[in-house]
């Protein structure tokens, strides 16, 4: 009788535990903090808050690469494999507007000339910058460099000879060509703080583990209002980089005691809490295509990374 | 000289006249007798009831871990089942089912009659019923050894269950360690040291790890509830508590936890063996000293557990391999005092016959394998920078655990079975049982140290499909059916011989006439 008391017990607490354990399981996998968790820490000063600026006392050796590994890096970084850019002579480079050109006639060096698809030659020597001096033109014809003079009252000589007045270049709020102040930036792509001049707005929504647009299409010399917002429930951070740093990430990724190159990156805004957003303008330099991503440990390598890339340049996502 | 001494000890042995006791049972005596017998059998068969209920866990998440990828469960429902077996083989089988054969066989063995705070083990045995049900219910899924802060963030808002059930567990525990010593001092007062039965010294030892290791367990339950009501912050590093504070205070009782239910069942090993081989034990002293020094090195080893961490290091970490080593001294000192036992002399037909001496040496068995490997975890260098946070370490445990412990407390109840219910299992099924348990115990614990060895990494759901990991996986899972369906012949014999098998003879396991007793009185005191 005891043995069948144990026996009817056990087998009803089997099926019970095991029902309630792996068939009537609440779909969350996680209760993370609610943002009014974060905000009452906050108030109560125990929880920092944004935006967070890097420290360089603090985080001194932290993201630092050995010395030893600098060697290994810069290996992994010209060893990119850019897939379909073949750079191998006597082939050609398709351009953007569909013309191709021959990689082999691309001889770049000085006293040279770069021979344009349309068959003309334009000589390197020649595209010298500097005032008082003209930059011969593809046609032939050469704009004098000190006319391009944009003091107010003043006229522009543009390449046919007519000139422009740069009074009726109204630059008051409100009109719509506003000259917006060139912006800083490396491997073709400019940073300015919010409130610039700007072309167009992308929205970037960030959520465990993606970003709410995986793949920026963007054109060359465009100026772009970029918004990131953290909509997920945890800390995220976001940084843009450029495709070949991109080999040296992924070598140090496989290492045991890796840091990601994060202060590498071409812009980076370190913390985001959730619900926090950040705006700012970036302008695209030249065709390219630029990667962005979390680099929290493991965000990025669980899908919270995305492309940026002008028609042509990027790789299929 | 010494084998005289020790024949004086042979009239202890646990002998009871066969009689159903379980049969005779009621409802009434199940829940409110204080008779050492009725308690120790029903916390034997609680005992197996967790077993189910662990070993369905484990099969449950083995079938998910057969192949890489999700199949039926993601990562939480894992967790649970992972944290609830560990939670229910440990607190709910391994130690209440070692401790109840201790209750069994200690007023025989100690010549007390009776077991002393029989009230004492009666609450003990509640309070263990009420931790389980809160552990179901709270469903934690952060590991048994519940760290903060996840277990503080993630567990939900049953989650304080958990915390009680750990508090209870800890009260319990010390219950049943007050129970062990009591009885343990009371006959080495009326013995004297010189004289008490190795089960004495396995009591005693037994309840001074539990009666000093317990307490802080259930400081660490509290401050855990009191830092999850947000009262106190003494382990929430969010609000200036420390990690490390709780580190050292769980593992305190963690450490001393994994030799609870160690002790009893080297003592009922140490019980058993002379009656089955009708000679005394070969060294009486050595398992003294070697109960002493497991004893006091249970106390001071427990940073190992967390010794990767930054804060062992310098002296403290040198101190700690080198103690952690030193248990191999008191460990081999068992192992070969059983070794000469059996070796010394001819083993009779009659043991080797008998269900429980098989299991006792599968037992010792797997203690060496267990023990033997072990060198590799309890060294800094080669644990930090190999096994360390691999299936080598479970595969260590799960020897002990398993191996060891698991097929000692199926001795003992093989052994008791004949006093309970009057009758005899039946061999063919015991046998059974016996041998899909040491083929699957084997190939689990032998293909998780290979996992380890290819850094198979513990706590993971989901994993890669490499050659290496993939195929010992499966081969895993199909261990671990084997050790589910010798556990379905054990549960199906146990019901069926109880009013079915033979009627069991007067001494159930009399000697065969081959034995070979050195001089000494086999025979029981009854």
């Amino acid at each position: 009788m005891i043995m069948r008391f144990y026996l009817i017990a056990g087998v009803l607490l089997l099926g019970t535990t095991a029902y309630f354990i792996v068939v009537q399981q609440e779909p969350d996998y996680q209760a993370a903090p609610l943002t009014s968790e974060i905000t009452k820490l906050q108030d109560n000063g125990l929880l920092a808050t944004g935006p967070f600026e890097e420290n360089d006392e603090l985080e001194h050796g932290v993201f630092e690469v050995p010395p030893m590994d600098e060697m290994m890096l810069e290996q992994a970084e010209s060893s990119m494999d850019m897939a379909g850019m073949d750079m191998t002579e006597d082939d050609t480079m398709t351009m953007a507007d569909g013309t191709t050109m021959p990689m082999a006639d691309m001889n770049m060096a000085e006293g040279d000339t770069m021979t344009m698809a349309d068959g003309t030659t334009m000589p390197m020597a020649d595209m010298d910058m500097t005032d008082d001096d003209a930059m011969t033109m593809a046609d032939g014809t050469t704009m004098p460099m000190a006319d391009m003079d944009m003091a107010e009252d003043d006229a522009m000589t543009m390449a046919d000879g007519t000139t422009m007045p740069m009074a009726d270049m109204d630059m008051a709020e409100g009109n719509a060509m506003t000259m917006a102040v060139a912006c800083a930036g490396e491997r073709g792509l400019g940073f300015c703080d919010d409130g610039q001049a700007y072309d167009r707005e992308v929205e970037v929504a960030m959520s465990e583990w993606t970003f709410s647009n995986l793949d920026v299409a963007v054109q060359a010399g465009e100026r772009i209002r970029f918004t990131v917002r953290n909509d997920g429930t945890v800390l995220h951070e976001f940084m843009f980089m450029a495709m070949e740093q991109m080999q040296a990430v992924n070598y140090r990724a496989r290492r045991a005691d890796w840091n990601l190159l994060e202060h590498e990156a071409l812009f980076e805004q370190s913390l985001l809490l959730p619900g926090e957003s950040i705006s700012f303008v970036i302008e695209v330099q030249n065709a390219g295509s630029w990667m962005f991503m979390c680099m929290l440990p493991y965000h990025m390598q669980m899908g919270m990374m995305g492309q940026m890339s002008t028609p042509g340049a990027g790789m299929d996502m | 000289m010494a084998h005289l001494h020790d024949a004086e000890r042979m009239g202890e042995t646990p002998h009871w006249v066969p009689e159903d006791i379980i049969g005779n049972m009621t409802l009434k005596t199940l829940l409110f007798s204080h008779d050492y017998r009725h308690i120790a059998i029903k916390g034997i068969l609680t005992s197996i009831m967790m077993l189910g209920l662990g070993g369905l866990m484990a099969i449950l998440f083995r079938t998910e871990l057969a192949a890489p990828d999700i199949q039926f469960f993601g990562a939480r429902p894992y967790m649970q089942l992972m944290t609830l077996h560990g939670m229910f083989m440990v607190f709910g089988f391994v130690i209440p089912f070692v401790i109840s054969l201790n209750y069994y066989m200690m007023p025989k063995v100690l010549g007390t009659g009776r077991l002393l705070w029989a009230g004492a083990a009666q609450w003990s045995y509640w309070l263990l019923i009420l931790a389980a049900v809160f552990l179901v219910i709270a469903r934690p899924d952060f590991t048994w050894t519940f760290y903060p802060p996840m277990s503080l963030r993630v567990g939900g808002d049953l989650v304080f269950l958990g915390y009680l059930a750990v508090v209870l567990v800890a009260i319990s525990e010390f219950l049943a360690g007050a129970v062990l010593m009591r009885n343990g001092w009371e006959a080495a007062r009326r013995i004297g040291l010189g004289k008490l039965p190795l089960m004495g010294w396995g009591a005693i030892s037994e309840g001074i790890l539990l009666l000093g290791s317990t307490p802080i367990l259930a400081v660490v339950g509290v401050t855990m509830l009191t830092d999850w009501m947000e009262v106190t912050a003494l382990f929430d590093p969010a609000r200036g508590g420390s990690v490390v504070t709780f580190m050292y205070m769980f593992w305190f009782y963690g450490h001393p936890a994994v030799y609870l239910p160690l002790m009893p069942a080297i003592a009922v090993l140490y019980t058993l063996l002379p009656r089955f081989l009708g000679r005394p034990i070969w060294s009486h002293w050595s398992a003294v000293i070697a109960f002493s020094m497991l004893t006091l090195l249970g106390f001071v080893v427990y940073p190992h557990h967390f010794q990767p961490a930054e804060n062992v290091v310098g002296p403290l970490q040198r101190a700690t391999q080198i103690l952690t080593l030193a248990i191999f001294i008191p460990s081999t000192l068992h192992v070969f005092n059983w070794i000469s036992t059996l070796w010394s002399d001819r083993i009779p037909d009659s043991a080797r016959r008998a269900i429980p001496f098989k299991f006792i040496v599968a037992s010792i068995f797997f203690l060496m394998l267990g023990g033997v490997t072990a060198y590799v975890n309890a060294q800094i260098a080669t644990d930090s920078d190999f096994v360390h946070n691999t299936y080598f370490v479970p595969a260590h445990f799960h020897a002990m655990f398993v191996g060891f412990m698991a097929n000692m407390a199926m001795a003992g109840a093989y052994y008791l079975y004949p006093y309970f219910t009057g009758r005899m299992f039946s061999q063919g099924l015991a046998n059974t049982h016996f041998w899909l348990w040491q083929i699957g115990i084997f190939s689990k614990v032998t293909l998780m140290y290979y996992l380890g060895f290819v850094y198979f990494p513990r706590w993971v759901v989901d994993y890669l499909p490499l050659q290496q990991w993939a195929m010992p996986q499966m081969m895993l899972t199909g261990a671990a059916y084997l050790i589910g369906l010798g556990f379905i012949f054990f549960v199906i014999n146990f019901m069926w011989s109880a009013t079915r098998g033979r009627t069991a003879d007067a001494d159930p396991w009399a000697l065969s006439d081959d034995a070979v007793t050195s001089g000494a009185t086999a025979h029981p005191a009854e």
